[in-house]
C-alpha cells in the first residue's frame, strides 16, 4: 500500500464544489505540484489516521467563513476530547484517534483561509485565493525548514 | 397532543430530523422521519452532454461515488447501444467490490459500533470512534484497515479514493495496472481476516438486544435486490427481485429497462426524499426494502463459499427471510466478506489485465437506464437525450429513497417500543436514531460543513411551548 513521504503531510480538505469551500483541496493541488507530500480530500476521515501515524509533522488546511475573507490564520492543533462523529471528523479529532489507535500522533498545525463564499459553484473568490497562494508559500517555506 | 423533534439525527451521510408526536397521556401517535435538504441533480444536468453525467452525477455522493459512477456509465452506454469490453466489465466490478467494502466498514465499525458495542444507553460523549479506539483501539483499526483496503482499490484502479476518473461511458479509461492487481492480492488475505473476525464478534454479542432485533424494523414487508439467472446474489449486474416477507418471490427477473412498471414514486409532503413503492401493491402497500438484508432476502445464495455459510447460518438463526431491520448491520458484515471473495475471483480472471477496456459510439439510443447495487440499495439513473446527446430528462432513484417507507415504519415501531409516557431520556431517543443508521441512509454526503451540530431534541406542548429540551 502506499506509504506517506518523508517530511511533513499536507492535508487540504474541503469541497470543491462549494466555491471558497475548496480552498484547502486548491492549495494541497499546488503542494502536490511542487513535490510535496500533499493531498486533497473532501472531508476528513477515519482512515487518514493510518497516513498521520506514519509522519512527524502535519499541516490541515481549511476554509473558515468566521475569518474575514482573505485572512489566514495558523495554529498548533492540539487532540481533541471526545467529540462527536458522524462521516467527517475534525483536524483535532482526528489526531486524538491516531493517538488511540496507533499510540503516537505528529504535530500538527492548522491553517485556516478565511472564505467569502461557500455557495454552490467551483470557483474561489479572489480573496481566498490571495490566502491560498500566501499559505502555498508558508508551506512550502516550512517544508524547507 | 405533544411533539419530539430529533434535529439532526446523527452519524448518518446528510442532513434529517424526526418528529415523534406524543398524545396527552405520552404514548407515541405518530412519527416522521423527515429528509430536510434538496440536491436538485434532475434538473442542473438538463442540457449537459449524456458523456459528463458520470463525472456530475459522482458528486451527489462522497461516500460512496462509485455506485453513481457505475449507474450512471451504464445509462450511457445503453445511450450509446454499446457493450463494454469483458475487461472493463471485471474491472468495474472490482472497484465496485472497493466500494463496498470501505462503504460498508464505515457503516459498521465507525458509525453504528459504538452502539453495538459501546450499549446503546452508554455515555454519548464517548459513544463515537474515539470513544471506541479508546476501548477497542484494535476494532477501530480494522476499520480503518478495511476501509482503507477498500479505497486502495478504487484509487488503483481508477485513479483516485474520491470521485475517480476512470469510470467512463463505453468502458474504462485505463487497463488494470498489474502491479495494481498484485498490490491487491498481497492485501486480500488480512482484509479477510479482519471480515471473519469482526463478524465473530458481532455474532457474539447479538444476543444482548433481543428488544433492538424485536423492534428496529421488525416487520413484514417486501425485499429487493438484484440477482443472477441461478438467484445468486448480484451488485453489478443482474435483474431485479422482489421477495415478500413469506418467501414468495414477488416479481423476478426485471431488467432495468422495466423499473417503471413496478416502482412508483410517492412525493411526501414533509421530506425531500420521494418515497418509492411497488407499483403492482400501490402506496404505502407497496412498502420494500432494499440495501444489504433486502439483498440478502431476495437472493437464494451468495456464490461465493464463505459468504454463502454465513448467509446459511444467518437463515437458520433468524429464518430464511429475516425481518428485523437490525440485522442490517449483520447483513451488512457478511457483505463484506462476500464482496473480498468476489476481489479475488475478479483478479483470478484471465481477462482482467486486457487492455481492451473501452467501446466507443455516438448517440445510437435516446435513453439510457442504469442499475446496480449500491452499498445501500438498488440505485436507478434514467436520462433521455436529444440527437445530439445532450440529456433533456434526468431521474436518479437513489437508494435510501426506497427505504423511505420502512425507515419511517421502523422509526415508529422504535418510538412506541422505547417512548413511554412522555419520558425523554438520551438513550431511548439514541435507538430512534440508531434504527435509521442501521438503513446506513445516505441523504447526502458531498457537502463540508464547517461545524456540527449536536442532536437536538425539544418536546413541545400543543399550545406550542417548550415542556423539556435535550442537547447531546
Amino acid at each position: 500500500m502506499k506509504s506517506a513521504a518523508d517530511g511533513p503531510l499536507f492535508i487540504g480538505y474541503g469541497n470543491a464544489l462549494l466555491g471558497d469551500d475548496g480552498a484547502g483541496a486548491y492549495v494541497a493541488a499546488s503542494l502536490r505540484r511542487r513535490g510535496l507530500n500533499a493531498i486533497a480530500v473532501p472531508q476528513l476521515t477515519p482512515e487518514l489516521a493510518d497516513l498521520l501515524c506514519r509522519v512527524e509533522v502535519a499541516i490541515f488546511i481549511d476554509a473558515n467563513a468566521a475569518l474575514r475573507p482573505g485572512e489566514m490564520s495558523i495554529t498548533p492543533l492540539r487532540e481533541a476530547g471526545h467529540s462527536l462523529f458522524e462521516h467527517e471528523i475534525s483536524p483535532a479529532g482526528l489526531l486524538r484517534l491516531v493517538r488511540e489507535v496507533y499510540h503516537r500522533a505528529p504535530d500538527s498545525l492548522l491553517i485556516n483561509l478565511g472564505a467569502r463564499s461557500c455557495e454552490l459553484g467551483a470557483p474561489l473568490s479572489t480573496a481566498i485565493r490571495r490566502a491560498a497562494r500566501e499559505a502555498v508559500n508558508f508551506c512550502v517555506q516550512f517544508r524547507g525548514l | 397532543m405533544k411533539k419530539i423533534i430529533i434535529d439532526p439525527v446523527t452519524r448518518i451521510e446528510g442532513h434529517a430530523k424526526i418528529t415523534i408526536h406524543l398524545d396527552d397521556s405520552g404514548q407515541v401517535t405518530g412519527t416522521q422521519f423527515h429528509v430536510t435538504q434538496v440536491r436538485g441533480f434532475e434538473k442542473f444536468v438538463e442540457g449537459r452532454p449524456f458523456y459528463e453525467m458520470p463525472g456530475i452525477t459522482a458528486r451527489i455522493c462522497g461516500i460512496c461515488p462509485i455506485s453513481h459512477l457505475l449507474a450512471s456509465a451504464k445509462a450511457c452506454d445503453a445511450i450509446m447501444a454499446v457493450r463494454i469490453p469483458p475487461a472493463a466489465r471485471l474491472i468495474r466490478e472490482l472497484i465496485h467490490c472497493g466500494q463496498f467494502v470501505q462503504s460498508h466498514a464505515l457503516s459498521f465499525f465507525h458509525l453504528s459500533a459504538p452502539d453495538l458495542l459501546l450499549g446503546f444507553d452508554s455515555d454519548p460523549v464517548r459513544r463515537n470512534v474515539l470513544g471506541l479506539a479508546e476501548k477497542r483501539p484494535e476494532l477501530a483499526r480494522n476499520g480503518i484497515e478495511l476501509r482503507k483496503f477498500g479505497q486502495r482499490i478504487i484509487e488503483g484502479a481508477a485513479g483516485e479514493r474520491v470521485h475517480p476518473s476512470g469510470i467512463v461511458p463505453g468502458g474504462m479509461n485505463r487497463p488494470l495496472d498489474p502491479d495494481v492487481r498484485d498490490e491487491i492480492l498481497l492485501n486480500l488475505a488480512p482484509a479477510r481476516d479482519i471480515a471473519r473476525k469482526t463478524l465473530e464478534l458481532f455474532k457474539s454479542v447479538l444476543d444482548q438486544f433481543p428488544d433492538e432485533i424485536a423492534s428496529f424494523g421488525s416487520m413484514d414487508s417486501m425485499h429487493a435486490g438484484l440477482v443472477d439467472e441461478s438467484g445468486g446474489l448480484q451488485l453489478y449486474d443482474g435483474l431485479l427481485r422482489f421477495r415478500d416477507s413469506t418467501g414468495d418471490i414477488v416479481a423476478d427477473g426485471l431488467p432495468a429497462e422495466r423499473y417503471q412498471d413496478y416502482i412508483g414514486e410517492a412525493t411526501l409532503t414533509d421530506s425531500y426524499l420521494k418515497a418509492p413503492y411497488y407499483k403492482p401493491r400501490g402506496y404505502p402497500a407497496g412498502i420494500y426494502r432494499v440495501g444489504p438484508l433486502a439483498r440478502l432476502n431476495a437472493a437464494d445464495h451468495l456464490g461465493t463459499p464463505a459468504a454463502n455459510a454465513e448467509l446459511d447460518e444467518f437463515r437458520q438463526r433468524f429464518g430464511a427471510v429475516v425481518a428485523s431491520s437490525f440485522h442490517y448491520h449483520y447483513a451488512r458484515l457478511i457483505e463484506i466478506l462476500y464482496a473480498l471473495e468476489r476481489i479475488r475471483t475478479l483478479l483470478d480472471s484471465p481477462g482482467i489485465l486486457d487492455p481492451h477496456v473501452r467501446a466507443q459510439a455516438g448517440v445510437n439510443a435516446l435513453q439510457g437506464i442504469g442499475m446496480a447495487e449500491a452499498p445501500r440499495g438498488i440505485l436507478i439513473h434514467h436520462y433521455k437525450v436529444d440527437e445530439l446527446g445532450a440529456i433533456k430528462w434526468a431521474n436518479l432513484i437513489i437508494a435510501t429513497g426506497h427505504n423511505n417507507l420502512a425507515i419511517n415504519r421502523s422509526v415508529e415501531q422504535v418510538s412506541k417500543r422505547f417512548i413511554r409516557d412522555g419520558r425523554v431520556e438520551e438513550g431511548m431517543l439514541n435507538r430512534v436514531s440508531a434504527v435509521v443508521r442501521a438503513y446506513d441512509p445516505c441523504l447526502s454526503c458531498s457537502t463540508h460543513a464547517g461545524g456540527r451540530v449536536p442532536l437536538h431534541i425539544v418536546l413541545v406542548n400543543a399550545d406550542g411551548s417548550v415542556l423539556d429540551e435535550i442537547r447531546g
